[in-house]
């Protein structure tokens, strides 16, 4: 009877000195994985342009309807861009659909995960806060 | 009938149809690039490739080989897939790969193709073309290097739309369609955006602004002229983003004008008005819909207690539904008491309608006996509507007289119509004789020159050509009394003096006499140029009696400038006649439906109604009800249109736009438009079409609801619940509107005049021009000639770009004719050194006008053109009802304007 008890207890001893599985979260963060689909982000080309041309593909596959495009002509003729491109990160579901359908490579998903705020409207991410992500 | 082997598969077919209609008929789906079912096949792509037996040993097209009995096709096969992939990759060579932001993404044949035959690389190399790319002309732009040489839109240009402003330019791998010029030369109907597969053309108002799929669908009837054409508005979000037509329907099949397209963007106008005004101290406040309603009720019930109700006047709307037009004349009648109703078609179209019920009669249903009411067989159906022809009379007829019309500007359909049965080679002559050149007479078989104003001369010379060579041809056509005296009235006219008139010889109207003679099928069209005169009845009468002469066998359609003309006369919103042209002495009909007193006395007519309103006459009108009408957009001239509406204690309108008629009023309720409004609307061909109303801005209010509002505060409600109420109320009163009920109008609508066809079947009845019937004979005045100090004549035209004064507010029109100008020859003026753009002043009895002149060939001499439709140039202020008028111009003073 005495055996099994201070079999247990000898594990409790064990567990004692390990490295602890879980993390100090918010004060330390877990590295992500390199494929980890986060929050997603826009891109600008190798001039410093918006490289989105508002081809309008994303917010058509996207399945949680968490995108908005408004699309605008430029001065040149072959000129298109997004006005203005909205992503509701509280809709967002993070599939990444978005990062493949997207023939300029201009929208992808970053390797940030965190969603908690005290207001919704914080998490709709305009043009410029996708931009900057 | 003959038997073709599609795959396997035996279908019927008949003879002289091509491979691709078989197929397409039975649902076979034969990849195609160039072919268009609206357009005659070039077999220039060859993607429709298939195998035919018997045949050549080798794939043909399948859009230009018409099918042989017992032939058999072979659609898909390994070899034919490996050709058309071929052919593909070839033309992909120049197309460059801007899908994501072409606007055709989505919807772009190419691209479809491309994923129907699997391609994903393209291996060939070839010298890369530079593309001469048009970011210049207005509304339009065009990229060749997205265009695949299909034709198409060149095809569309000159069959339908007969302005051939596109051409291919060099040969074989330098091939490109172009517009000649930096700027395209041409009518900017946008046709080619339409039928182009790829997006070589598109709409620069859509551009970038939407994809193809977002966008939600939904059919109108065209607001702007009575062609009653079909536009599909496309919507994202409530906003509408572009028009477009569908090329499944057949009222206008898929081709429609610069309006319909570009300018129909006045439903979403930022000056649309959302809220009732009412003119407190001078100023027009907005107020809140009770206030506004309970205020123009309480003058109208003071008005009509202090002077009665024939102080009373109302004017309808060429725009509004029927049911608007007809709630509108029933709220005078019924609820007012009064019996001045008009519109102002009766500055034109209504005066032919005058003179076709005068001539040819009212219509009317005679019901066979002894049968239930319920199921009632027509005996008779006999009235003017019987000699009126459809678009699809246009597409059969082997003749087509063109007189006193501008047909391209007042009802483009009837032109592609004709174009399309020119091409067709079913017309074989086309005859227009008109004052002004235009590229629609040039394309005519035989195009005369008559003086301006001189249309009903030439009718009255035809029919005068007709009685003297006509001998025994004329015997058996036409049936009818008076024929002794119309023959010695013409007899008595000399030749001198018609010739004089219309400046046209004898042997053109002999021709033109001879031609209508010979054809089997004859259509005459007759428009504004003819209506519009001062005495447009009277002219109108001698083509009521060139209808009665030739009978049976002459159709004659009439050119409608508004979507609603002829519906607003339908319901009676005339002096001349109640609902369904109902002679005043038929009251009792009515009043036993409405269930009030109806007035019989006659009415004033429009001029008429304006001057009582200024105070003139024995009975002064003390308040006006407009719905919908620009009265300084008409021939009325703008001075008495001015001192009547100045004068007037009491005006009233339903207004979508603020514009300066309704600017004067003192209560103004915000109208939806027609085409937010459910309801019918009745094209110039007697197509009664169903509305399905889609409303953009919130606030505007159906017209007919806000009668009924009224009328319930007046006392006499009418209580109608919706449009389909009112709908029915008509079919009641009007037999031939007895067809559907409005919820069950098919998508291509009913023509009233076919009221046999569609309910009852076509037998029991006798369709009869009948022999009763008799000729008026109405002396003509002579058309206003000019004089020494106004040495030139005022010729009211029409823009292409424009429909009354509605479309002015539209981005089409804003773009494409920014500002009213004069319209000279340029002979005339180099003779008054006037160089294009400088300002003249047009001088006329009643008023002067500054402005822009254009220099236009196509203008006769000694005449200067100008149109109604701009807020820039108030051409009314020259005009005195019609459209002609002696003028001086002169080279305008130091200090121009248009004030």
């Amino acid at each position: 009877m005495i055996g099994p008890l201070l079999k247990g207890l000898g594990k409790t001893l064990e567990q004692m000195f390990r490295k602890p599985i879980t993390i100090e979260y918010p004060e330390r963060k877990r590295e992500v994985s390199e494929r980890f689909r986060g929050h997603p982000r826009l891109l600008r080309d190798e001039n410093g342009r918006i490289k989105c041309v508002a081809c309008h593909l994303c917010e058509t596959i996207c399945p949680s309807k968490a995108i908005t495009v408004e699309p605008e002509g430029g001065e040149e003729m072959h000129d298109k861009h997004p006005r203005e491109f909205i992503v509701d990160l509280a809709r967002c579901i993070f599939c990444g659909f978005c990062q493949e359908a997207c023939p300029k490579g201009a929208i992808m998903l970053n390797r940030k995960y965190e969603l908690a705020q005290y207001r919704r409207d914080v998490l709709v991410y305009h043009k410029e806060k996708l931009l900057e992500e | 009938m003959i038997t073709v082997t599609i795959n396997g598969k035996a279908y019927q077919a008949q003879p002289g149809m091509t491979v691709m209609e078989v197929a397409d008929a039975n649902g076979i789906r034969i990849p195609r690039l160039c072919y268009h079912k609206a357009l005659s096949p070039i077999g220039a792509c060859r993607i429709c490739v298939v195998e035919v037996k018997p045949g050549p040993p080798r794939p043909v097209p399948a859009c230009t080989t018409p099918v042989a009995d017992k032939m058999e096709v072979v659609t898909e096969s390994e070899s034919l897939a490996h050709y058309r992939r071929e052919l593909l990759q070839l033309l992909l060579i120049n197309h460059p790969l801007d899908c994501p932001i072409c606007d055709k993404g989505g919807e772009c044949e190419l691209q479809n193709l491309t994923r129907e035959l699997k391609i994903s690389d393209q291996p060939y190399q070839a010298a890369k073309l530079t593309p001469q790319y048009d970011s210049q002309s207005p509304l339009i732009e065009r990229y060749p290097d997205r265009c695949v040489n299909c034709e198409r839109c060149v095809r569309t240009c000159r069959g339908w739309v007969g302005a051939a402003a596109l051409y291919f330019d060099n040969r074989g791998y330098r091939t490109a369609v172009t517009a000649g010029g930096k700027v395209m030369d041409c009518e900017f109907c946008g046709s080619c955006i339409g039928v182009c597969p790829t997006g070589a053309i598109i709409d620069k108002t859509f551009k970038y602004s939407a994809r193809a799929w977002q966008l939600r669908k939904q059919v109108i009837v065209c607001p702007y002229c009575g062609g009653g054409c079909h536009l599909v508005l496309e919507t994202k979000k409530g906003k509408l983003k572009r028009v477009t037509a569908s090329f499944d329907e057949s009222v206008n099949g898929g081709i429609i004008c610069s309006r319909g397209r570009f300018s129909l963007d006045i439903v979403q106008h930022e000056k649309r008005l959302t809220q009732p005004l009412v003119r407190k101290d001078g100023v027009l406040t907005p107020v809140g819909w009770e206030e506004a309603l309970d205020y123009a009720a309480e003058r109208i019930r003071e008005i009509r207690s202090r002077y009665g109700p024939r102080a009373l006047a109302g004017i309808g709307s060429a725009r509004a539904t029927n049911e608007s037009n007809y709630t509108f004349q029933k709220f005078c009648r019924a609820v007012l008491g009064t019996s001045h109703v008009d519109s102002t078609g009766a500055l034109d179209h209504q005066k032919m309608l005058r003179a076709l019920v005068h001539v040819l009669g009212r219509p009317r249903v005679a019901w066979a006996e002894g049968e239930g009411a319920s199921h009632r067989a027509i005996r008779e159906v006999s009235g003017f509507q019987v000699a009126l022809g459809t678009l699809d009379d246009l597409d059969r007829a082997d003749t087509v007289l063109v007189v006193g019309s501008d047909v391209k500007k007042e009802t483009p359909p009837l032109v592609w119509r004709i174009n399309q049965a020119q091409k067709r080679k079913s017309l074989r002559e086309l005859l227009v004789v008109s004052s002004r050149h235009t590229r629609f007479r040039s394309s005519a078989r035989w195009g005369g020159t008559c003086r301006p104003g001189s249309s009903g001369f030439v009718v009255l010379g035809i029919l005068k050509a007709l009685f003297e060579t006509g001998g025994e041809r004329l015997r058996g056509l036409g049936d009818f009394r008076r024929e002794e005296v119309l023959r010695r009235r013409l007899d008595a006219t000399r030749w001198d003096l018609v010739q004089d008139v219309t400046g046209l010889d004898r042997d053109g109207m002999v021709f033109l006499a001879e031609r209508l003679l010979e054809a089997e099928r004859p259509s005459l069209v007759v428009g504004y140029d003819l209506a519009g005169l001062q005495d447009g009845y009277d002219a109108a009468c001698y083509v009521a009696d060139l209808l009665l002469v030739l009978g049976k066998k002459l159709k004659v359609h009439l050119t409608a400038e508004k979507a609603n003309t002829q519906g607003c006369s339908d319901m009676g919103v005339s002096p001349y006649w109640l609902p369904g042209y109902a002679p005043l002495d038929e009251a009792d009909r009515f009043q036993a439906v409405w269930k009030t007193d109806v007035p019989r006395d006659p009415g004033l007519p429009l001029p008429a109604m304006l001057a009582a309103a200024a105070g003139e006459g024995p009975e002064p009108v003390h308040g006006l009800l407009i719905l919908g009408t620009d009265l300084f957009g008409t021939t009325l001239n703008a001075g008495v249109v001015e001192k009547a509406l100045d004068r007037v204690p009491f005006l009233m309108c339903q207004e979508a736009f603020l514009n300066r008629t309704a600017s004067k009023a003192h209560v103004v309720f915000p109208a939806r438009l027609a085409v937010e409004t459910e309801g019918t609307v009745t094209s110039g061909e007697l197509r009664v079409q169903r509305q399905k109303g889609i409303s953009f801005p919130d606030g505007p209010l159906e017209d007919w609801k806000i009668l009924c509002e009224l009328s319930r505060r007046l006392g006499r409600p009418m209580e109608y619940l919706s449009a389909s109420e009112i709908f029915s109320e008509i079919s009641g009163l009007f037999p031939h509107y007895d067809q559907y009920a409005l919820p069950d109008i098919p998508a291509e609508g009913f023509w009233w005049n076919r009221l046999y066809r569609t309910k009852y079947g076509s037998t029991g009845w006798r369709r009869v021009l009948d022999p009763s019937l008799k000729a008026v004979i109405p002396w003509l005045e002579l058309p206003p000639r000019s004089e020494k100090d106004r040495p030139f004549l005022l010729l009211v035209s029409r823009s292409l770009f424009q429909s009354g004064t509605l479309s002015r507010y539209g981005l089409g029109a804003r773009t494409l004719e920014p500002r009213g100008r004069f319209r000279l020859h340029p002979q005339d003026a180099a003779e008054l050194k006037v160089k294009d753009g400088d300002e003249v002043r047009v001088e006329s009895a009643s008023g002067a006008v500054s402005g822009p002149v254009e220099l236009d060939r196509r203008v006769p001499r000694q005449t200067v053109q100008a149109a109604l439709h701009f807020e820039d140039l108030p051409v009314s202020r020259l005009t005195d009802g019609g459209i002609l008028r002696p003028v001086r111009v002169t080279r305008a003073a130091a200090d121009p304007g248009p004030k």
